[in-house]
C-alpha cells in the first residue's frame, strides 16, 4: 500500500479544503493517507478525519516566534529537527505539498530526498500536477477573475481517482424553525472581509423574531467584543455565545448540531462545509466564491460583484461598496427559506457538480459577462490541453453545457467578434501549449455560437407553435 | 570687482558648487548689519550677535586662545573673525572644514568682507543638512569647534549633527533594541514608524505590540471611572513586559509615549543594566505622567524644547529634543488611481481628531472642507456634512492617500483650550512631515517650533482663521505656488526628517551617555554550548571557535554545498522560517 503524505501547513480553512484530497487518496486510490499541519491544528485534523493514517505537525508558531522575538535559533532547531525527523523516519512513497510559498517548499524538501515531492513550490516538473498548478497560477496572475477553479478541486487534481461524491444537485435544506439552531461566524482574519456587526445584527434579530430560531456565535478570543455587541440587541434566551470558548475539536462538534450556518468566507466556514452543515455565506471583497465557495451540496452564496471587485487583501479601501451593497433583510429571507433576487451588484450563487468537479451556478440564469465566458472556456479547455492522468479534469464539453444552462449569452455573442479568441492570451503559457489553448478557445466559441442560434431558432418554432395554437 | 564678487572669485577657484551656492542663496530674515568703532562689520541673525560688537578680533583671538590644538571642524562661520583667530595661532594646521548652515549668512558676510585669503586655506559646508554633512566628512575630526552664537541660532542644526556625527562613530555593531508602544493611540503609529526605522538600520529589533490587549483595554476603560481596574491592568502590562524584555535580552528599550510601564519595572529593568529611553510624543503640559517616569531613564526625548528645563528639575539624567518625522517609503508621492482620486480628493481636506478647537475652527471656517477621522461625535450640525464617513477611524495608508489626493491639506493642530489657533503652540505634528513627506500642499497653524526644522518658503502657514480663509482662496488659485512649497517642503523632509535619520539621532545620543552593544554576535562555540542536542553541537565544530556566527553564515556556507547533507537542510528549513517571520511580522 502506497504510503502518501499532504502537506498543508496554512490555516484551518486550508486545511479543511485539503481534507477532501486525503479523502480521494484513502477511499478512491486506497493510499494510506497521512497529513502534515501546523501544531495548533494537529488535533483537529484526527477530529476532523479520524480514518487519518497519521498526523504529523510542525510548530510553526514557536518557530516564527523564535525570530519575531530575536530568540537563539538553537532550541529550534533541534524542536525542527526532531519534527523533521520523525517525517523522514516514516518513509513516504510520495508526498504532495498543498501550500503556495517557500516555507512549505523548505519543509518538504529536508526529507524530499526519500521520495518524490509534488505540488507547490516543488521541483517535481515530471509531476502532471505540477502543470496544472502553473496553468492555474497563469490564470490568476493574468486576471483572477479568469479562474474558475475551485481550491478543493485544485487539490483534488493530485488524486487519479476521486472518491465518489457524498451529494447531488437540488439538496435543498430545510428552512429554519422554531427548533432550528443557527450557527453565526461574525469575524474573519481580514477586516476586508468581514461584513459589518450592525448588519449581523440586523439579521439576527429578525430571524429570532419571526422565526424563533436559536442563535450560536463562534469565533475566536480576538472577536469576543464584537460578539457580545451583536449578543446585546438578540433575545437572550435563544443566543449561545461561545466565542472564545471552544477547542477546534469543540467547534467541530458545536458546528455539527447546527442546522446552518451564516458566515463570511472563513474558516468555521469551511469547517462546516466538510462536516455537511448549509451555510448561507457572505463573500465580498478579496473572496470569490468560484475559488473558495463552501464545497458541497446546499449551500448558498451571496457574493458581491461591483467593478472593483475581486480587491487584494493588502489594498486599502475607504468605502467598502462591496459588503454594504449585501442587504440583511434579504440575507434574513434567505435563512428562512423565501426565493429572494439580490439587487446588483451582489449575485446569488449555488453549488453545482459539473463532471467530477465543483461549479457555483448564478441563480436566477444571468447575462454572461466576458470574464464568464472566458474564465469557462479555460477551465474547460485545462481539461484536453493538460494531462489527464491526475484524475476527472473538466471537459470543454462541461463548459459549454454550464455555459448554455446557466447564463443567458446572447448579450455577449452580439457584442464581440467571431475571431476574438485569437487575440486571447496567457502570459507565460508555453507556445505549444498557448497554440492548443487559442485552438480550444476558437472550438468551444463556435460550438457556443451553434447552440445560442439553435436555441434561437428553437425559441422561434416555439413562440410559432404557440402563435398557431393561439 | 565688489568684496562679493572677490570673496565668491576666491572660492569659486576650489569649490565651485559651494561658490554657486553662495551666490544664489538670500540674505535671512532677522539679520541686521552693525558696525564697530574699529569700522569692522558685524552681524546680528535673530536677535543673536554674531560677534563682539566693540572688538571683535580681540574676542575671537581671546577664545580661540583657550585651544591647546587646531579643531577638525569649525561649526558657524560668523563674520569670520574666529576663523581668522584660529589660523593665526596654528598656522601649520592642516585644512579646516568650517561648517555654515545658512548660505544666506554667508552671502551677507561675503557682501561685506574680503576673505579672500582666509577662503584658499579652509573647505567650506554650506547649507548642507545635518545628515549630509555627517555623510560627507571623510575622517573623525579630532573635535569640533563651535562659534557660540551657534548654539543659539542654529541649535537644532548642531545637535542632529552632533547626534549623527556620534551615531555614525559608534564603537561597536548593532544593538538590540525592544520597542515597546502604547496599547492604541496616537504613538502606536510613531512606535511602528521608530520599530521600521530602527530595523532599517541593521539594528536587532522587538516589537513589544501590546495592540491585542486594545479590546480589553477599551472595555476596562469604560467600566473604570475611577481608573482603579486601569490600573491593575497596565501593571499586569508592565509585568507583561518585562517579561519580554527578558526573553529578548535587549541592551536597550524604546517606550513611546503611553506605553504601559510601570515605575517599579522601569526599576527592575535597570537593575538588569538595560538602557532605557523614552519618546514622549505629547504635549508635556496636558499630559503630566512625565514627572513619575522621566527620573528613571536614561534619556528622555521630547518634541517640545520647553520641557527640558522641567524635566531636568524633575531629576531625569538627560532630556533631549527630538522632532517627530515622517516614515520614508511609507509618507511618499503616490500615484492614484482615479478611484481613489474621487474617493479621497478634495480642493481641501483634513485629517485628525474632533479636538474641540477644530470644531470650533471648522464650523466658521465656511468653505468647502472634508474632514476625516474619528471623535467627531455630537458635532455641530455644519460640521455634519463635512465629516467623512461617519467620522471612523481613518488607517495610516488612506491618510497617505488623502494627502496626496487634497489640493490643500489644512492641518490645525489640536488644542482643548483654544478656540482655532493655539496661540502659544510650540511642537509639531507628526502630519506636518507626513503631509510635506507625501509632497503634498498644506497649510499648517504657526507653531513656535517650525521656524527651525523648515524653512518659510517650504511650508505655507496662517495664524487665525482669516488669515486662513485668505491663504485657502489664494493657494486654490495659484497651483504653481502650491506644487513649490510641496516640492521644498519634501525635499526638507526627505533631507532631515524622517525616521531613519531621528532613530540614528537618538542612539547617537544614547551612545554619547553609554549605550553599548552586549552581545557581539556569539560565536559557534557559544550556541554549541547551548545545544543539547549532540548531532548539532558536533555541526557547529566545523566553524572556527572564536568570532561571531549568525545563522545567515551557516546558510550561506550550506548553499555553496552540492549535495546537502540532513543537519544542513534542517537549517535551510530554519532559515524559511526566519524569513518568514520578517515577512508576516510587519507592524504597518
Amino acid at each position: 500500500m502506497s504510503h502518501v503524505l499532504v502537506c498543508q501547513l496554512a490555516r484551518m480553512g486550508d486545511l479543511c479544503q485539503s481534507l477532501p484530497l486525503v479523502r480521494d487518496l484513502k477511499e478512491a486510490e486506497g493510499c494510506s493517507v497521512s497529513v502534515l499541519v501546523d501544531r495548533r491544528l494537529g488535533e483537529l485534523a484526527a477530529h476532523l478525519a479520524p480514518w487519518l493514517d497519521g498526523v504529523f505537525t510542525i510548530d510553526i508558531q514557536a518557530h516564527l516566534e523564535t525570530f519575531r522575538n530575536s530568540l537563539s535559533w538553537v532550541a529550534s532547531w533541534e524542536r525542527l529537527e526532531a519534527e523533521l525527523r520523525s517525517l523522514r523516519q516514516a518513509r513516504f512513497d510520495r508526498v504532495v505539498n498543498l501550500n503556495f510559498g517557500p516555507l512549505a517548499a523548505a519543509v518538504v524538501k529536508t526529507f524530499g530526498d526519500t521520495c518524490p515531492v509534488e505540488g507547490f513550490g516543488s521541483l517535481g516538473s515530471e509531476s502532471p500536477a505540477a502543470e496544472w498548478n502553473n496553468f492555474i497560477r497563469l490564470l490568476l496572475q493574468t486576471d483572477r477573475r479568469l479562474c474558475r477553479f475551485h481550491l478543493v478541486d485544485i487539490f483534488r487534481f493530485h488524486s487519479a481517482r476521486k472518491a465518489a461524491p457524498r451529494w447531488s444537485d437540488g439538496v435543498v435544506p430545510s428552512p429554519l424553525t422554531s427548533r432550528s439552531t443557527l450557527g453565526v461566524q461574525i469575524g474573519t482574519r481580514c477586516a476586508k472581509r468581514t461584513w459589518a456587526e450592525t448588519r449581523f445584527a440586523d439579521v439576527l434579530r429578525t430571524v429570532q423574531s419571526e422565526l424563533g430560531v436559536r442563535v450560536v456565535l463562534f469565533g475566536d478570543q480576538r472577536e469576543a467584543l464584537p460578539a457580545r455587541r451583536v449578543a446585546r440587541g438578540l433575545k437572550a434566551e435563544l443566543v449561545t455565545d461561545l466565542v472564545g470558548k471552544t477547542s477546534l475539536p469543540d467547534l467541530a462538534d458545536a458546528l455539527s448540531g447546527c442546522d446552518r450556518i451564516l458566515s463570511a468566507d472563513t474558516g468555521t466556514l469551511h469547517m462546516a462545509a466538510w462536516l455537511g452543515v448549509p451555510s448561507v455565506a457572505l463573500f465580498f471583497g478579496p473572496a470569490r466564491v468560484f475559488e473558495t465557495g463552501p464545497y458541497g451540496p446546499g449551500h448558498i452564496v451571496l457574493q458581491s460583484e461591483p467593478e472593483c471587485a475581486p480587491c487584494s487583501e493588502s489594498s486599502s479601501c475607504g468605502k467598502p461598496v462591496c459588503s454594504e451593497a449585501i442587504p440583511p433583510a434579504g440575507v434574513a429571507r434567505l435563512l428562512a427559506g423565501s426565493q429572494w433576487t439580490p439587487p446588483p451588484p451582489v449575485v446569488l450563487y449555488e453549488p453545482t457538480q459539473v463532471g467530477h468537479c465543483l461549479q457555483y451556478k448564478p441563480v436566477p440564469r444571468r447575462k454572461a459577462s466576458a470574464w464568464d465566458v472566458l474564465g469557462l472556456l479555460c477551465w474547460g479547455a485545462s481539461g484536453e490541453i493538460l494531462p489527464s492522468a491526475q484524475g476527472r479534469v473538466p471537459t470543454l464539453r462541461h463548459a459549454l453545457d454550464f455555459l448554455c444552462t446557466h447564463y443567458d449569452l446572447r448579450p455577449w455573442a452580439d457584442s464581440v467578434q467571431d475571431n476574438w479568441t485569437d487575440g486571447f492570451r496567457l502570459p507565460g503559457l508555453p507556445p505549444d501549449r498557448q497554440a492548443a489553448l487559442t485552438a480550444i478557445l476558437r472550438r468551444g466559441w463556435r460550438e457556443l455560437l451553434e447552440r445560442i442560434r439553435n436555441h434561437d431558432h428553437a425559441g422561434e418554432e416555439s413562440l410559432r407553435a404557440a402563435g398557431a395554437a393561439a | 570687482m565688489t568684496t562679493l564678487e572677490k570673496n565668491l572669485s576666491a572660492l569659486r577657484e576650489r569649490q565651485p558648487e559651494t561658490a554657486a551656492r553662495v551666490e544664489r542663496s538670500c540674505t535671512p530674515d532677522g539679520l541686521e548689519r552693525i558696525e564697530t568703532p574699529q569700522g569692522f562689520p558685524v552681524h546680528r541673525l535673530r536677535g543673536r550677535l554674531l560677534h563682539s560688537q566693540r572688538d571683535p578680533e580681540r574676542e575671537a583671538r581671546k577664545q580661540i586662545a583657550r585651544l591647546d590644538r587646531p579643531p577638525g571642524l569649525v561649526v558657524g562661520f560668523g563674520d569670520g573673525f574666529h576663523i581668522e583667530a584660529l589660523l593665526e595661532r596654528f598656522p601649520g594646521a592642516e585644512e579646516i572644514t568650517v561648517v555654515e548652515p545658512e548660505a544666506g549668512l554667508l552671502r551677507a558676510v561675503f557682501e561685506t568682507r574680503d576673505l579672500s585669503r582666509l577662503l584658499s586655506r579652509i573647505r567650506l559646508a554650506v547649507g548642507r543638512a545635518p545628515a549630509a554633512l555627517v555623510r560627507d566628512l571623510t575622517s573623525a575630526p579630532a573635535y569640533w569647534y563651535v562659534h557660540p552664537p551657534v548654539e543659539q541660532i542654529q541649535r537644532r542644526y548642531l545637535e542632529a549633527a552632533r547626534a549623527l556625527w556620534s551615531y555614525r562613530s559608534r564603537p561597536q555593531g548593532p544593538v538590540r533594541i525592544l520597542v515597546v508602544g502604547p496599547v492604541y493611540g496616537g504613538s502606536y503609529p510613531v512606535a511602528c514608524y521608530a520599530k521600521e526605522a530602527l530595523s532599517r538600520l541593521g539594528h536587532e529589533v522587538a516589537f513589544a505590540d501590546l495592540s491585542a490587549f486594545q479590546g480589553g483595554y477599551r472595555e476596562l476603560e469604560a467600566w473604570s471611572r475611577d481608573r482603579n481596574l486601569l490600573v491593575v491592568f497596565e501593571e499586569l502590562l508592565s509585568r507583561f513586559l518585562e517579561k519580554r524584555a527578558e526573553a529578548f535580552g535587549p541592551d536597550l528599550v524604546l517606550f513611546l509615549a503611553q506605553a504601559p510601564i510601570r515605575e517599579e519595572s522601569l526599576k527592575r529593568l535597570r537593575e538588569k543594566d538595560i538602557r532605557l529611553a523614552y519618546w514622549f510624543v505629547e504635549d508635556y503640559r496636558r499630559m503630566t505622567y512625565w514627572e513619575r517616569i522621566a527620573p528613571l531613564t536614561d534619556v528622555f526625548f521630547t518634541i517640545q524644547r520647553e520641557a527640558e528645563g522641567p524635566m531636568r528639575a524633575a531629576g531625569t539624567r538627560c532630556v533631549r529634543y527630538l522632532p517627530l518625522a515622517a516614515l520614508e517609503g511609507f509618507h511618499e508621492p503616490l500615484p492614484l488611481t482615479e478611484e481613489e482620486q474621487r474617493r479621497y480628493g478634495a480642493d481641501l481636506s483634513f485629517v485628525g481628531a474632533g479636538y474641540p478647537n477644530r470644531r470650533n475652527f471648522f464650523a466658521r471656517l465656511s468653505r468647502d472642507l472634508r474632514i476625516w477621522g474619528n471623535e467627531w461625535e455630537g458635532a455641530a450640525p455644519v460640521l455634519a456634512e463635512m465629516i467623512q464617513d461617519q467620522g471612523r477611524r481613518v488607517s495610516a495608508e488612506e491618510s497617505v492617500r488623502i494627502f496626496n489626493a487634497s489640493r490643500i491639506n489644512l492641518n490645525l493642530h489640536s488644542s482643548i483650550c483654544h478656540d482655532g489657533v493655539d496661540p502659544h503652540g510650540d511642537f509639531v505634528n507628526p502630519r506636518t512631515f507626513e503631509i510635506a513627506g507625501c509632497r503634498a500642499f498644506q497649510l499648517v497653524d504657526r507653531r513656535s517650533l517650525l521656524g527651525e526644522l523648515f524653512e518659510p518658503d517650504e511650508l505655507a502657514l496662517f495664524q487665525d482663521l482669516e488669515d486662513a480663509r485668505d491663504k485657502i482662496d489664494h493657494f486654490l488659485s495659484h497651483e504653481e505656488e502650491r506644487l513649490a512649497y510641496a516640492r521644498r517642503g519634501f525635499e526638507r523632509v526627505r533631507q532631515e526628517h524622517t525616521y531613519d535619520l531621528r532613530m540614528q539621532e537618538m542612539l547617537g545620543v544614547l551612545y554619547e551617555q553609554g549605550l553599548r552593544s552586549r552581545s557581539k554576535g556569539k560565536s559557534a562555540r557559544d550556541w554549541a554550548q547551548e545545544a543539547r542536542s549532540p548531532e548539532l553541537r558536533q555541526y557547529l565544530e566545523q566553524f572556527p571557535a572564536q568570532g561571531p556566527v549568525e545563522l545567515e553564515d551557516i546558510v550561506g556556507e550550506i548553499r555553496k554545498k552540492n549535495n546537502p547533507g540532513w543537519e544542513d537542510r534542517v537549517f535551510l528549513a530554519l532559515m524559511a522560517f526566519k524569513e518568514e517571520s520578517t515577512c508576516r511580522g510587519s507592524c504597518s
